[in-house]
């Protein structure tokens, strides 16, 4: 049993194809990397699976009583807005159903405080959120999913725009999840990817996946390799990782 | 002033409504500035003009008649603009536009006496009747209680709606219900500072407060603050010296933001 399962989806904005013949499996705890083009429908992708977007057809399963996080790409919200850290990390504690003047719980600040130690953030928690460097507003993101213990993680560039120390922080920290939890992260960061995943799938309108234990092989990355995003696959990071096989894909 | 206070009703009224106006706008401005929902706002006041309009024509008190149209408005962009993805930027002006060229409409067909119109347009908080002074305390009362019992979920919902619809809360209600409170505030605010001027006393008070703090709950309390300082200081001018209050309030809110936000640029 996966915990994700895509059959046939095709998902359309308007008369927009955004995907198209879309069919993956998520292993439990696998490291799926997902690849593309801007605009090749990387978020689409996440948002049917969280549910925000009804597909035109196919199907989307996600395995019963498994709990998705979502780590939204940070240009999605307003980093000036009055908010501050420990806020958005306790958000993630609210409950579905709402009950009048029901306040966050011992429980749950307890908690949140945990994550945010862990998360090395305890110290910003009364900082606004746009105070913050890109890497440790991208740890409150992280953590405002993580007070749910959610089972599978998605991640919307979580690394775009930081530094490469940062970079290399958030994918340590994702690996460390990653011991008992299911991570999905988009990327343009190849030099990682390669380093840290043990699946990819390159999105582009249609699909092109991998999913093979451990390593990822010269052949494997041949069906990545019709996805045109062939200029950043030619990178040294890349080519070190596959060695001598990494020749058999110019063909 | 304040022996005058005492003796008159319509000076008490201006005074506890100034209070009330100043508590919803706090609240409701903070919410339309973070929420960037001013040219909605804008375009709900405007609509109301239609509901007054119709109040006169038809004989019924015309704060209802705005109170209704306001709300059909608010909730009319709100879906229009979820089924059929127009700019809401265009749908608002639309509104805009039809509310008071309704109202317009409505007045000139009512028989009898043309009322005046500009208490509607511009407020005059001298004339603040008992009864309208009963339907601000009510609403008032609804905004606060609707604010404060889910403020979590409010915040929550002003900063990352998409993430809360992820964890499974019902956001389009929330967008309604905020709708709604809007149109009921709008209503509040048209006698205190008018159809035209309202969206001025929503705004400039969360604009002072921001220069302080980054909180979002502070902002509303310091804008509740600002709010009852600016409106008492422009009745009190209004009052001595004879001119018409909206105007007032607004000029001093606008000079005290303008004031202050220089004074923090040189400060730092
Ligand atoms: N809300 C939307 N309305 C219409 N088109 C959209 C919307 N969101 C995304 N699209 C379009 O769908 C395609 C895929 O977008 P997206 O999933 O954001 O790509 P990516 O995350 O890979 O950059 C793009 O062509 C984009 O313009
Ligand atoms: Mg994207």
């Amino acid at each position: 049993m996966y915990d994700i399962e895509i059959k046939n989806l095709q998902v359309n904005y308007g008369d927009v194809v955004a995907l198209r013949d879309i069919n993956l499996k998520v292993r439990h705890k696998s490291f799926l990397g997902i690849i593309g083009p801007n605009g090749g429908g990387k978020t689409t992708l996440f948002k049917v699976i969280l549910g925000l977007i009804k597909p035109l057809s196919g199907t989307v399963k996600v395995k019963d009583n498994i709990k998705i996080g979502y780590v939204p790409q940070s240009t999605s919200f307003d980093k000036s807005f009055p908010i501050l850290v420990k806020d958005v990390i306790l958000m993630g504690k609210l409950d579905k159903t709402f009950i009048a003047f029901k306040r966050y719980s011992q429980k749950d600040k307890k908690e949140a405080v945990e994550v945010m130690k862990k998360l090395d953030i305890y110290h910003l928690k009364d900082r606004q959120i746009g105070e913050l460097s890109g890497g440790q507003l991208q740890r409150v993101l992280i953590g405002r999913t993580l007070v749910n213990n959610p089972d599978v993680l998605l991640l919307d560039e979580p690394t775009s725009s930081l530094d490469s120390d940062a970079k290399r922080e958030i994918f340590d920290l994702l690996k460390e999840l990653n011991k008992n939890k299911t991570v999905l992260v988009i990327t343009h960061d190849m030099e990682y990817v390669f380093k840290y995943i043990d699946s990819l799938a390159c999105v582009n309108q249609n699909i092109h996946y991998h999913d093979e234990d451990k390593s990822i092989t010269a052949d494997s990355l041949k069906d990545v390799y019709n996805c045109p995003i062939n200029l950043l696959l030619q990178s040294g990071a890349v080519q070190k990782r596959l060695g001598k096989e990494g020749e058999g894909l110019n063909d | 002033m304040i022996e005058a206070l005492f003796e008159y009703t319509f000076l008490r009224n201006a005074v506890v409504s100034s209070l009330i106006a100043s508590i919803v706008c706090g609240i409701i401005g903070t919410i339309i500035v973070e929420k960037k929902l001013v040219s909605m706002s804008g375009g709900i006041a405007h609509t109301s003009f239609g509901g007054i309009g119709l109040g006169y024509l038809l004989g019924f008190e015309p704060i209802i008649g705005g109170l209704i149209f306001a709300v059909i408005a608010a909730l009319s962009i709100s879906k229009i603009r979820r089924e059929t993805k127009t700019k809401s930027d265009t749908l608002i002006g639309m509104f805009w536009a039809v509310g008071m060229a309704l109202g317009i409409l409505f007045i000139s067909m009512a028989s009898g006496y043309q009322p005046d119109m500009t208490s509607y347009l511009f407020g005059d908080i001298l004339t603040v009747s008992t009864t309208y002074i009963k339907i601000m305390f009510v609403l008032g009362l609804f905004i606060v209680f609707i604010i404060s019992a889910a403020f979590n979920y409010w915040k929550a919902y002003l900063f990352d709606e998409e993430y809360l619809k992820v964890m499974g809360v019902d956001v389009v209600k929330l967008e309604y219900l905020l709708f709604i409170l809007i149109s009921l505030s709008i209503v509040i605010l048209i006698k205190v500072a008018g159809i035209i001027l309202a969206i001025a006393l929503l705004t400039i008070p969360p604009a002072i407060s921001k220069l302080f703090t980054k909180d979002l709950k502070k902002i509303m309390v310091l804008s509740i603050i600002f709010g009852i300082i600016l409106s008492f200081s422009g009745l009190y001018i209004s009052y001595t010296f004879n001119i018409p209050s909206g105007s007032t309030i607004i000029l001093v809110a606008v000079t005290v933001f303008l004031f202050t936000s220089f004074v923090k640029r040189k400060i730092n």
